[in-house]
C-alpha cells in the first residue's frame, strides 16, 4: 500500500520550485495594480489552485528509505531497505 | 689519591652546573622533531598534563606535553605507538633530569601524508576543480535526496532524522558505502558517479561523521575529489566535524559542518515554507477583494447617475476614449484627404478636369461620415460587451470568496428567519440554526448564549469585565 501511494507522489508532476516561482510572480503581478480585472482574476485563481496544491505537497510523509543499486548490465534502480540502525530510530522518534 | 688543582673561583654549585646545563640544552634544542614509540603511558595527569616516555631500540627521552598542547591532540595516545613529536628539551633542576616539552605531536607518518595530501591539493586547484565558478547551486526545494555514507553509525541517522523533522515528505536514497579503510574512496567515488547516472536526486549529500585523520583520509582521495568535482547533482560534503577539513569540502558545492548540518542544508523547513504560502494567499485575497469592492463602488455609482435610459450616456468614460479613437481616425482620414487633393490639384493643372475636384471631395466626405458612424457603432457594441463582462467576473468573484473561506473549514449560520448570524446575541437559547458548508447543510439547535463582544459596546463591556476581575 505504501509501495502504491508513494509510486502516486514520484509520478504527480509538480515541480516545486518552479511552481513555487510562479507564484511568488502572481503575488507581484496582482499587487502591481498592472492587470486587467479578468487578469487579476484569473491569476488569482491560479495562485490559490496553486498554493493548494503545494500545501498538499508540504502535507505530505515519507517514512521508507530507498537504497540505490545497480545490477550488472541495467541502470541504476532503487529498492526498499531498512537501515541497520531501525531499532535505534523507532517512528515514534521521527517527528511526522 | 691524587687531586686536580682547582682554582677556588671556578668551582660550580651543583645548581650553577645544573643552570648551565639547561641553557646550553635549551639553546640547542629549541625546536627540534623527534620519532619515537610511546612508553610509559598513563593517561593524563589530574592537572591535565602528560607525562610519558618516548623510546627507540637504543635510547629513552622522558617527555611532558602540557594541557593547552595536550587538548589540540588528534589521536589518542597509547603504548607502542609510533610518533612524531615537536618540542623544545628543558631541565627539571630539583632531580637533574632533562626531558622534551611537547608542543606537537601526531602519529609516524602522516607528515608525509599531508605533504601528499598538500601536493594533491595544489595539483588538483591548478586543474581548477576547487574554482568557485564550478560550483552550483543548491536546488531550493528538492524532492530527493540522495545520501552517500555508511549505512551504520550515527552520520546516517543524524541525516534521515534531521531531513524528516525539516520536511516530512522527503525521499531519501541511501548508497551505502564503507568510509574508511581499504577500499572506501573507490566506493564512494562509484556511488556519487552512480547516483548521476540514475538522475533522480536533486541534491547528494557525502560524507561521515567524527573521525581521526587517517579515520576521514578516504575524503582526501583524489578518486573521492574528481568524482564530486565532476558530478552533475549538486553535492553537500558533511566529513567529521567543524574543524576536519578534507578535500572533498573544497570540491564540493557547498561544505557543511557536520552531517546534520548538511542535512539542514539540503531541504528547508516545511513549517516556513507553509507559513510563506499562507502569506501569499492573504496578499492575493486582499489585492483581489479590494479591487472588486472598488469596481462595486463604480458600477453602483454609473447606475445611480446615469439609469438605463441611453447606453451612451451610461459609460460617460467611454466617451472620452471614443472622442480620443474619433481624432485619431480624423488625422488619419485628413491625411488621407490632403494627398487625394494634392493628387488631383495636379491631376487638374494637367488636364484641367475642374468639375471631378468638387465630387471628389464630396465622396471623400461621406465616406468619412460613413466610418463615423461605424465607428460609433463599435464603441457602443464594445461598451456593451465590457459590461456584461465586468458583471459576469463580479459573479465569479463573489462565488469564489465565500467558497474558499468555507473550504479553510469555516461555516456560515442561518438563524430561524434565513438571515446569516453575525452575533450571538441575535439568538436565544433553543433557536434552531442552519449551518452552511463548503458542501452540504445540516440543522442545529441553539443550546447556550454566551454574548460576544462585537456589539458597538464591546469594549466597554470587555474593559468593566476586566475592571471587576
Amino acid at each position: 500500500m505504501a509501495r502504491a501511494k508513494g509510486d502516486a507522489a514520484a509520478d504527480a508532476p509538480l515541480d516545486f520550485e518552479q511552481s513555487m516561482k510562479r507564484l511568488e510572480t502572481i503575488v507581484e503581478e496582482l499587487e502591481s495594480g498592472e492587470l486587467t480585472l479578468e487578469d487579476s482574476i484569473s491569476r488569482y485563481e491560479e495562485g490559490i489552485k496553486l498554493s493548494r496544491r503545494l500545501q498538499q505537497v508540504l502535507d505530505e510523509s515519507e517514512k521508507r528509505i530507498e537504497r540505490l543499486v545497480e545490477k550488472e548490465g541495467n541502470a541504476p534502480s532503487t529498492e526498499p531497505m531498512e537501515l541497520a540502525t531501525g531499532r535505534e530510530l523507532p517512528e515514534g522518534e521521527l517527528p511526522l | 689519591m691524587a687531586t686536580l688543582p682547582a682554582p677556588e673561583e671556578k668551582i660550580l654549585s651543583v645548581g650553577e652546573l645544573t643552570r648551565e646545563i639547561k641553557e646550553l640544552l635549551a639553546g640547542a634544542f629549541a625546536g627540534v622533531w623527534v620519532k619515537g614509540e610511546i612508553s610509559g603511558w598513563k593517561g593524563p595527569h589530574q592537572s591535565g598534563h602528560l607525562y610519558f616516555k618516548l623510546k627507540d631500540p637504543s635510547a629513552t627521552l622522558d617527555c611532558a606535553m602540557f594541557r593547552n598542547s595536550a587538548a589540540k591532540l588528534s589521536f589518542t595516545p597509547k603504548d607502542g605507538l609510533e610518533v612524531e613529536a615537536y618540542g623544545e628539551i628543558s631541565v627539571y633542576e630539583p632531580r637533574g633530569a632533562y626531558q622534551l616539552v611537547i608542543k606537537q605531536m601526531r602519529p609516524a607518518g602522516i607528515g608525509a601524508l599531508l605533504a601528499q595530501l598538500e601536493e594533491l591539493k595544489r595539483r588538483l586547484a591548478a586543474e581548477g576543480l576547487f574554482d568557485a565558478a564550478r560550483k552550483q547551486l543548491l536546488p531550493r526545494y528538492p524532492r530527493t535526496v540522495g545520501v552517500v555514507t555508511s549505512p551504520v553509525g550515527a552520520a546516517v541517522r543524524d541525516v534521515v532524522k534531521v531531513l524528516r523533522a525539516r520536511w516530512p515528505g522527503i525521499r531519501i536514497v541511501l548508497a551505502p558505502v564503507k568510509v574508511q579503510g581499504e577500499g572506501a574512496a573507490a566506493e564512494i567515488a562509484a556511488a556519487i558517479e552512480r547516483f548521476d547516472r540514475w538522475g533522480g536526486a536533486d541534491v547528494l549529500i557525502v560524507g561521515r561523521g567524527g573521525g581521526s585523520i587517517e579515520d576521514l583520509w578516504a575524503f582526501n582521495e583524489e578518486a573521492v575529489v574528481r568524482a564530486i568535482a565532476a558530478a552533475r547533482t549538486p553535492i553537500i560534503s558533511a566529513v567529521g566535524h567543524e574543524v576536519d577539513v578534507t578535500l572533498a569540502d573544497f570540491a564540493a558545492d557547498e561544505r557543511a559542518a557536520t552531517p546534520s548540518n548538511a542535512a539542514e542544508l539540503a531541504v528547508r523547513d516545511a513549517r516556513e515554507t507553509r507559513h510563506r504560502l499562507e502569506t501569499f494567499e492573504q496578499r492575493m485575497g486582499s489585492r483581489i477583494r479590494n479591487r472588486l469592492e472598488r469596481l462595486q463602488r463604480d458600477l453602483t455609482a454609473i447606475l445611480r447617475q446615469h439609469g438605463f435610459r441611453r447606453v451612451k450616456d451610461l459609460f460617460i468614460h467611454w466617451r472620452q476614449r471614443t472622442d480620443e479613437l474619433r481624432g485619431r481616425l480624423d488625422l488619419g482620414l485628413q491625411g488621407a484627404f490632403e494627398t487625394a487633393r494634392e493628387r488631383l490639384d495636379r491631376a487638374r493643372s494637367a488636364w484641367g478636369l475642374r468639375e471631378a475636384v468638387p465630387r471628389r471631395l464630396a465622396e471623400a466626405r461621406t465616406g468619412l461620415d460613413r466610418s463615423r458612424t461605424a465607428l460609433d457603432d463599435a464603441i457602443v457594441s464594445r461598451v456593451h460587451d465590457r459590461r456584461r463582462h465586468t458583471l459576469a467576473l463580479a459573479d465569479r468573484l463573489r462565488a469564489l470568496s465565500p467558497k474558499l473561506v468555507l473550504e479553510r473549514g469555516y461555516a456560515l449560520v442561518r438563524g430561524p428567519e434565513g438571515r446569516f448570524v453575525r452575533s450571538a446575541a441575535s439568538l436565544a437559547a433553543g433557536a434552531h440554526v442552519t449551518l452552511e458548508f463548503a458542501k452540504g447543510e445540516a440543522d442545529a439547535t441553539v443550546t447556550k448564549i454566551r454574548s460576544g463582544d462585537d456589539g458597538p459596546d464591546g469594549k466597554a463591556r470587555r474593559e468593566s469585565r476586566k475592571g471587576g476581575l
